[in-house]
């Protein structure tokens, strides 16, 4: 393979490779760190790169294993990780200030899983701060870009992982989804993003925003990579009492495989009122795929109009969450130290949490404090728990006679940056065909659909919990129709 | 909303009180304007009307915080980096005083 054939080929594709010659992984690394070099500094996929040698060290310690007969799902490959997933040992910031020089002490289960199956860590990815934002601009040190349209955002919160990905600076990464934070910045840089069902993902060392939404979410740039990926860390935790028990593990890649040969006939629901208000050459994209999937499945029309409030109930519930989750930021255990000599415990918390947290996460602990007081807890905390109720229950009706939900990932193409940010409404608008999947705990997909002009869309499948094989299937048909059109960005 | 809680100046400051937090001048301004905007948004809510039927959906999942067996396990991981974050003084967390006056 040449430099660039490593650095786009797929994670599927690089294994087959290592296995008849283990040594080639120190070739693709140096390719991986090259590319790296010639790209970074436009992108700024990284808060934190791992240096050269000491991942080169890593490998080596992969090659020799792969040479005493070990079977690993994913020697040697690259794989980038999120900002607020934690890695013993690697600087863990969250993209803020009040986590600048924390270091883990511990690894999450995800990324345990990866060490233990051969997978090198590259670096750790840019984000929105504490994963509050979609855009990626909310990091207190720097926005990434967009490797399509270097003056656009990534989308986010994981918009590192994604930009590491479309310009080929990891082969694999994880993201982190509480709204939408995988799927958002997949569709903006043509990736292929998954939020797995709530639960079956451990959240053991992933910083916590909004405890009932979040999850981990694996992320590559080829279907067959993310069931892959999720093979690897979709595994029953017992230091995660959210975990869903399972015994072992399942092999989502073979059942994908399993599916592609087999191709059974999808019925998917087209639930009208998420598909409204898209801008009118995303709407164009998506539509030529869903029809062509839908000459071959079975479609149908259905309303629920109660989505309409899932924005408004999801950001309630959310910043109520954060809230109390981020009251942890004392600034002993862990996060910025300020003087306490002399002082009173609320003069110091409230100087840690004035200086450590930026505007939107000020914001949103703010009115999440807000939400949860007397008086208003009843009308905006609990009323908005009542809507996820309805929400729960009208997509249970739907997933009773349909395998999936087809849906847009977002409804306007990746902004410039700068230009989503300064309106609240416009930003969290975004998010309003991926906020459902989280407040009900479905697994939800988001696959490249094609380009509008030069910018990518994604269109979006959510499935009834522990559907996953069903939306990788959708998604991998969706992959097989895009055959021949070039996604790879421009940089 | 925020008309019932007064004058936005107000409300930042009694946000501020709850959540102990302080924003600085330039966020209190962006604040201003935002408040009122994501509150609106927050209103659409009572459109729906009575919904006290409806039970509360706190989690997706029916968990009971299942609790492990009470026996010691072993930590692999060193005390000094388990303390590698902690404001210490000598072998102590160090913290503000809890009671003033």
């Amino acid at each position: 393979m040449t430099k660039l054939d490593y650095v786009y080929a797929s994670a599927t594709e690089l294994l087959t490779y290592f296995r008849s010659d283990p040594d080639k992984i120190l070739d693709y690394l140096e390719a991986i760190y090259d590319r790296i070099r010639k790209v970074e500094a436009k992108v700024r996929s990284y808060i934190t790169l791992r240096s050269r040698e000491e991942v080169e060290r890593e490998a080596e310690n992969v090659v020799k294993r792969l040479k005493q007969g070990e079977d690993l799902a994913l020697a040697g490959i690259a794989v980038a990780v999120k900002d607020n997933i934690s890695t013993r040992g690697i600087r863990t910031t969250c993209a803020s200030r009040m986590l600048e020089n924390y270091v883990p002490p511990y690894d999450a289960t995800a990324v345990k899983l990866l060490k233990e199956s051969g997978a090198v860590i590259i670096g750790k990815t840019n984000m929105d701060e504490f994963a509050m934002g979609s855009t990626t601009e909310t990091s207190a040190f720097f926005p990434t870009r967009n490797p399509w349209d270097l003056e656009r955002v990534p989308g986010g919160s994981s918009g590192g992982s994604a930009a590491a990905l479309a310009a080929g600076e990891a082969s694999l990464a994880l993201g982190s989804d509480t709204g939408g934070s995988v799927r958002c910045p997949a569709a903006f840089t043509a990736t292929v993003g998954l939020k797995p069902t709530y639960g079956l993902v451990s959240r053991f060392g992933l910083i916590a925003y909004a405890s009932s939404l979040d999850q981990i979410g694996p992320m590559a740039r080829t279907i067959a990579d993310v069931a892959l990926l999720l093979s690897v860390i979709a595994v029953h935790d017992p230091k995660d009492s959210t975990s869903i028990p399972r015994n072992g593990k399942t092999d989502y890649y073979f059942k994908l495989e399993e599916l592609m040969s087999s191709r059974p006939r999808l019925r998917i629901a087209v639930v009208k009122e998420l598909w409204r208000g898209l801008e009118e050459d995303v709407e164009r994209v998506l539509h030529r795929i869903l029809d062509r999937i839908c000459g071959e499945h079975t479609c149908d029309e259905v309303s629920i109009p109660i989505t309409r409030y899932a924005l408004p109930a999801y950001y309630i519930i959310a910043m109520a969450e954060a809230s109390s989750n981020l009251a942890r930021y004392d600034g002993l255990r862990y996060g910025l130290h300020v003087d306490v000599e002399g002082r009173s415990w609320i003069e110091v918390f409230t100087e840690v949490r004035s200086r450590g947290f930026g505007f939107e996460v000020k914001k949103r602990i703010a009115l999440g404090a807000f939400i949860l007081s007397a008086g208003y807890q009843e009308q905006y905390y609990i009323r908005a728990l009542r809507v996820r109720r309805l929400l729960k229950n009208e997509f249970d009706r739907v997933f009773k006679r349909f395998d999936l939900v087809a849906l847009p990932s977002m409804p306007i193409k990746p902004p410039r940056l700068g230009e989503a940010i300064t309106d609240p409404i416009k930003l969290y608008t975004m998010d309003i065909d991926t906020v459902i999947a989280n407040l009900i705990g479905s697994p939800a997909i988001s696959v490249p659909a094609g380009l509008a002009a030069t910018l990518p869309v994604g269109i979006q499948f959510m499935g009834p919990p522990l559907s996953e094989e069903k939306l990788l299937y959708a998604g991998a048909l969706v992959e097989e129709l895009r055959r021949g059109a070039a996604l790879k960005p421009p940089i | 909303m925020v008309k019932e809680l007064g004058d936005i100046e107000d409300v930042i400051r009694h946000l501020e009180r709850l959540a102990l937090i302080k924003f600085t001048d330039d966020e209190r301004v962006k604040l201003s304007s935002e408040i009122r905007k994501i509150l609106n948004f927050f209103n659409q809510l009572n459109e729906l009307g009575d919904l006290k039927d409806v039970e509360p959906l706190f989690h997706v999942l029916d968990i009971e915080s299942p609790l492990r067996d009470d026996e010691p396990e072993v930590c692999s991981i060193p005390a000094s980096e388990l303390l590698s974050n902690v404001l210490r003084e000598g072998s102590y967390v160090k913290g503000p005083r809890t009671v003033t006056g």
